[in-house]
């Protein structure tokens, strides 16, 4: 007997009683106007940690959602898929006729008219509702942390962590060096981790991923990303989010590039606030959350790069300076070679310089130099020739 | 039915309705983009946020259901700075120079910048960059005046259950267009430009403007019934032609005109220059289509059913019982009046019987649509010609003339005197009554129009072994229809466009015309023609028989008493057709020169309306015959729509039809009608759609209060 027949079996009056009992916030009281139940990642979701729990147990989530649907009153069922993960929809659609459930399988976002007729319940609460069938049910999280020092990032394992659990535990890097969390949408400073996975909050870290910001990460450069992100994922049908995203990553963008203006901070403010509840879906509506969190957090680096033009941990590559120390060079020629925008210039016996407006800050001379005298710097560049000069005449003025 | 207050106004909204076509329909307005009555809602563009008391956040009001004594302000210092900036996002991606925009004037977008006070430069502004549109028939895309409001993708899915137009993105811009931006033909659009006429914007738009002469926006949409003489209502027969709803179909005809078989059969279908399935691929074959509702007409629905008021007493008289006369005759009778046909030959039908060879229309068709003239009580009296209109007046309420043109122009050239040379009307007529008209063996046809043909093709089946004809037009200016000038090169018939007449030769009798090239030919400002022959380009044709077709002027004398415009014509006042005496009224060719039997059907309509004014009628002929049917706007995807070919007519070979004045046009068959009626865009089904409800309207209709 399958589980979904024990639920069945068991009567939906009984199934309710369980669901309440267990605390599921499985929102009962839709039921009459629910058309269908939905589940899938949430838009917004760019991490696809929590897909795994499909992959993992297909079985497991098909059934909770025939159950939520048995629930209400044999309402639809609705599968989405992200459009990379097209190739599960076969899988899924036999396992659910193996099931016996009819569930319509589909790939992209979850339109906006369905999430307002219908019901989303996520994988974990599915599974959840498999688990009070099966009598098995203990409140579980599916955690997966991710970390990001500078540019780099990587991830933890995913883990199933029950509430309680503080985040110290989860985490796996020294307290000290950490700049801020961000749960879900938001981000928060470092004495979140103070806390545990109390069972509010993490059906709320929707997408599953805790990440970790490193003391060296540039928290406008990662504004940036994350609205970039948001405008891959925008699907274009909304205005605020579709334009609103657009307005807030070009001005971020500029911010990074050295043409940030302090004016502009008050307009996406605005926009920012706007935005969380002016879309359709939790693309738009939670697009700004990170923005916003970085001018409450971080107003401090906004400053540096608009007004000092420096970005503190040399991630914004617009506010570095290369440079070949005069007394360093011997004219070897080696950068030269490997500039791919030919952008040094020099000749044997000569000091080489950079001409820093074609510069991309690449790095690749600085690693290219056999005397390691190219150095990159937030900083201001010391006193170097500005015509080609002999290696060793060159005098400081 | 819930009641609301919206901006302290209690206000009725029913219950399935929202709150901002509530407020729209109570004279309240609230600025609004994406949503329109007709589509689902999309509540993407934020313009038509409101504040309910209770609430704190803002709502849209295109979805917010209306709940008794719901408290709504439309207007406060949030929601306005809140629709700035969704105005401000919008135009961050739209040009900024309404200006040079073909919709400005009548942008919506236009109008809510006006509304909101102008945009702010707040915003970064892009230029999209998309290339403009312009390969598909009918409708142009300008993606980058879009603004993302998605009616367009709503009207075709929605609405009319295509489908073909979708979001798409390229490079993180997003826009409308088809699957992989093929051409909407090769996605089955079925070109009905729904998206065109919701789109609030310049961005889907009809490529041909939607103005022309004194045609309005409205009747542009539906141009075959607009530049239709008569405005027969073309869609709608089609339309019922389509159900196989032929009686219905001919009653819509009828509503109109009362010859709708003749017009079947020789109609020179304006309507199809103009249909804009030509665009597409071929026009309709609405002629065709027509001729065949008439011909699988019983009558049901007008036969004995249309108007018949009661005696006026008044009585009328009209002279001339061609398409024109007997129109008018028909009207007036329906309107009460005793109408009197004076025909001066010895049968009814004027040019339809004298003028339009028999193979082209047979004489029985006439006959059988004159009977229901009749039968409505019109009486007729032939081989009286009409010498003095005045004299009519004192035993006639009103008099129309309606004589027609059938005097045939003689050029005064050397030998157009001669024995042999033969003008237009009355070579026709003596065809038509099978008298000798004195032809010989090779004729020479000099005219370029309809008549000129009907001419070299009644010699050719009169036993003429060599038929040629001659006019001043280049080929692609005759002014002959294209299939009679086809038919009659099949038939064996020579054209010779591009020659002045120089001079007829011969002694007595003509042998042989003589022509020069023509190099340039064109019009001056009087309407002279002003042509520039080729040096040394004489020629020659051997001819026993030279037919004039240049022109037919109406047969009047000066002296009966009506002023005359200066080409001979009687003149009359455009809009009331009333002759420059009291109680005489023209209508025809005889106004305005020889045109078409349509043109003088729509005159005789027009004479009837102001003659039963004059009478002290109301002048309101208008009948409807046939059920009003409401049509379905889903008309979904069909596959190769814009690939289907316009329906073969079936025309006897031309080998055949020479020999003979038997019809050689059978129409269109049982079997391709429906799919030729199906092949219809349907314009007119656009104009059920709801038209935009600007903010001005409502400023307009405040004053008023």
């Amino acid at each position: 007997m399958s589980t979904f027949q024990k639920a069945k079996a068991a009567g939906r009056e009984a199934l309710i009683e369980r669901v309440k009992k267990n605390e599921i916030p499985f929102d009962m009281t839709t039921g009459k106007n629910t058309v269908s139940i939905v589940t899938g990642l949430k838009n917004h979701d760019r991490e696809h940690v929590l897909l795994r729990i499909l992959e993992q147990d297909p079985e497991v989530v098909l059934q909770g959602l025939a159950i939520a649907g048995f629930i209400m009153n044999d309402a639809e069922l609705l599968c989405y898929l992200p459009e990379e993960k097209a190739e599960l929809k076969e899988l899924l659609e036999e396992k659910a006729a193996e099931l016996e459930i009819e569930v319509r399988v589909e790939t992209g976002k979850i339109p906006a008219d369905i999430l307002d007729t219908g019901l989303y319940c996520s994988f974990i609460m599915l599974k959840g509702l498999y688990e009070t069938v099966e009598e098995t049910y203990g409140p579980e999280y599916y955690l997966c942390t991710k970390y990001k020092r500078g540019k780099e990032e990587w991830y933890g394992n995913p883990q199933w962590v029950k509430p309680g659990t503080p985040f110290n535990e989860l985490i796996e890097m020294d307290p000290k060096r950490i700049k801020a969390i961000q749960l879900g949408t938001h981000l928060y400073l470092p004495d979140i981790l103070e806390e545990s996975v109390a069972e509010s909050e993490v059906w709320n870290l929707d997408t599953g991923v805790i990440t970790v910001f490193d003391e060296s990460c540039c928290m406008i450069h990662e504004a940036e990303e994350n609205l970039y992100g948001g405008r891959r994922e925008c699907c274009g049908k909304c205005t605020f989010c579709r334009e609103g995203l657009l307005q807030l990553h070009t001005r971020v963008h500029d911010i990074t590039s050295k043409h940030g203006e302090w004016g502009s901070m008050e307009i996406m403010k605005e926009l920012a606030e706007a935005m969380a509840y002016s879309s359709k879906c939790s693309v738009g509506n939670t697009g700004a959350d990170f923005l916003l969190d970085t001018f409450r957090f971080f107003e401090q680096e906004y400053v540096e790069h608009i007004k000092k033009h420096t970005c503190a941990e040399g991630i914004c590559s617009a506010f570095t300076n290369i440079y070949i120390a005069p007394d360093g060079c011997v004219g070897c020629g080696s950068c030269m070679k490997e500039c791919p925008e030919d952008c040094i210039e020099g000749l044997p016996g000569y000091i080489h310089m950079i001409e820093g407006l074609k510069c991309t800050k690449c790095l690749r001379c600085v690693k290219a130099c056999p005397q390691q005298v190219i150095f990159s710097t937030t900083g201001k560049i010391p006193s170097i020739p500005d015509r080609l000069t002999r290696v060793g005449r060159f005098k400081r003025y | 039915m819930p009641v609301i207050t919206i901006d302290g106004i209690k206000i009725q909204v029913p219950k399935d309705s929202c709150v901002l076509e509530g407020a729209l329909k109570a004279g309240v307005y609230i600025p609004h983009l994406c949503h329109h009555p007709d589509l689902p809602e999309h509540s993407s563009c934020r313009l038509c946020i409101v504040e309910v008391e209770g609430e704190d956040q803002v709502v849209t009001s295109c979805t917010l259901k209306p709940r008794d004594g719901m408290v709504i302000q439309t207007k406060s210092e949030r929601i306005n700075r809140l629709r700035s900036l969704a105005l401000d996002l919008l135009l961050a991606g739209h040009p900024e120079d309404c200006s040079t925009c073909p919709k400005y004037g009548n942008c919506e977008l236009q109008t809510l910048i006006q509304y909101l006070g102008g945009a702010s430069s707040r915003m970064k502004h892009r230029v999209k960059g998309f290339r403009s549109i312009e390969d598909n028939p009918l409708l142009a895309h300008d993606m980058n005046r879009c603004v993302l409001c998605g009616r367009c993708v709503r009207a075709c899915k929605d609405l009319r259950g295509v489908g073909i137009l979708k979001y798409s993105t390229e490079n993180m811009e997003t826009y409308i267009g088809t699957l992989h931006d093929k051409l909407l033909k090769d996605e089955d659009c079925r070109f009905c430009q729904a998206c065109a006429e919701v789109c609030p914007t310049g961005t889907i738009r009809d490529k041909r403007s939607p103005m022309e002469g004194d045609k309005t926006r409205e009747e542009m949409i539906v141009p075959c019934r607009a530049f239709c003489p008569a405005h027969t209502d073309v869609p709608r027969y089609i339309y019922l032609v389509k159900e196989g709803r032929y009686e219905e179909a001919a009653a819509v005809i009828r509503e109109k005109v009362p010859f709708p078989k003749v017009l079947g059969y020789i109609c020179n279908h304006v309507c199809e220059m103009q249909c804009k399935r030509s665009e597409v691929n071929e026009a309709m074959s609405i002629r065709e289509i027509k001729r065949y509702a008439a011909e699988a007409d019983t009558g049901t629905f007008w036969r004995g059913k249309g108007k018949q008021l009661p005696l006026t007493g008044k009585k009328v008289c009209i002279a001339g019982a061609g398409p024109a006369g007997m129109t008018a005759a028909y009207y007036l009778r329906k309107q009460g009046h005793e109408v009197t046909v004076l025909e001066a030959n010895s049968q009814a039908g004027g040019m339809l019987r004298y003028g339009i060879p028999e193979y082209r229309l047979p004489g029985n068709i006439i006959e059988e649509e004159l009977q229901v003239m009749m039968d409505a009580g019109v009486k007729m009296e032939c081989n009286k010609r009409v010498e003095d209109p005045i004299v009519l007046k004192e035993e006639y309420d009103a008099v129309l003339l309606a004589m027609g043109t059938h005097k045939g122009v003689r050029l005064p050239i050397e030998g157009s005197e001669l024995k042999g040379v033969l003008v237009n009307t009355e070579f026709l007529k003596a065809a038509t009554e099978k008298r000798e008209s004195g032809m010989g063996k090779r004729v020479v046809v000099l005219g370029g129009g309809n008549v000129a043909f009907d001419c070299a093709r009644t010699a050719k089946r009169l036993g003429a072994i060599e038929v040629h004809l001659a006019c001043l037009e280049s080929r692609e200016n005759m002014p002959a229809d294209e299939e009679e000038i086809t038919q009659a090169m099949e038939e064996g018939i020579l054209i010779h466009p591009g020659r002045t007449f120089e001079r007829i030769t011969g002694e007595s009798q003509a042998d042989g015309v003589e022509f020069m090239e023509v190099l340039t030919f064109a019009f001056d400002k009087n309407r002279r023609p002003v042509i520039t022959k080729k040096e040394n380009s004489k020629s020659c044709i051997q001819a026993d028989t030279v037919i004039f077709a240049v022109g037919q002027r109406p047969e009047l004398r000066k002296e009966n008493g009506l002023p005359l415009t200066p080409g001979g014509y009687i003149e009359v006042d455009e809009k009331t057709l009333r002759t420059g005496i009291d109680g005489i009224f023209a209508a025809g060719d005889v106004i305005y020169g020889t045109r078409s039997v349509i043109e003088a059907i729509a005159s005789g309509r027009k004479a009837a309306a102001s003659i039963d004014r004059y009478l002290g009628g109301d002048g309101d002929i208008s009948e409807i015959l046939a059920p009003v049917t409401e049509r379905e706007d889903f008309i979904g995807k069909i596959e190769g729509f814009g690939d289907k070919t316009r329906a073969k007519e079936q025309i006897v070979s031309a080998d055949e039809r020479v020999s003979s004045f038997q019809p050689y046009h059978g129409g269109i068959c049982g079997e391709d009608i429906c799919k030729e009626a199906n092949r219809c865009l349907q314009c007119d089904l656009r104009l059920k759609i709801t038209p935009p409800r600007l903010w001005g309207s409502f400023d307009r209709e405040e004053e008023v209060r």
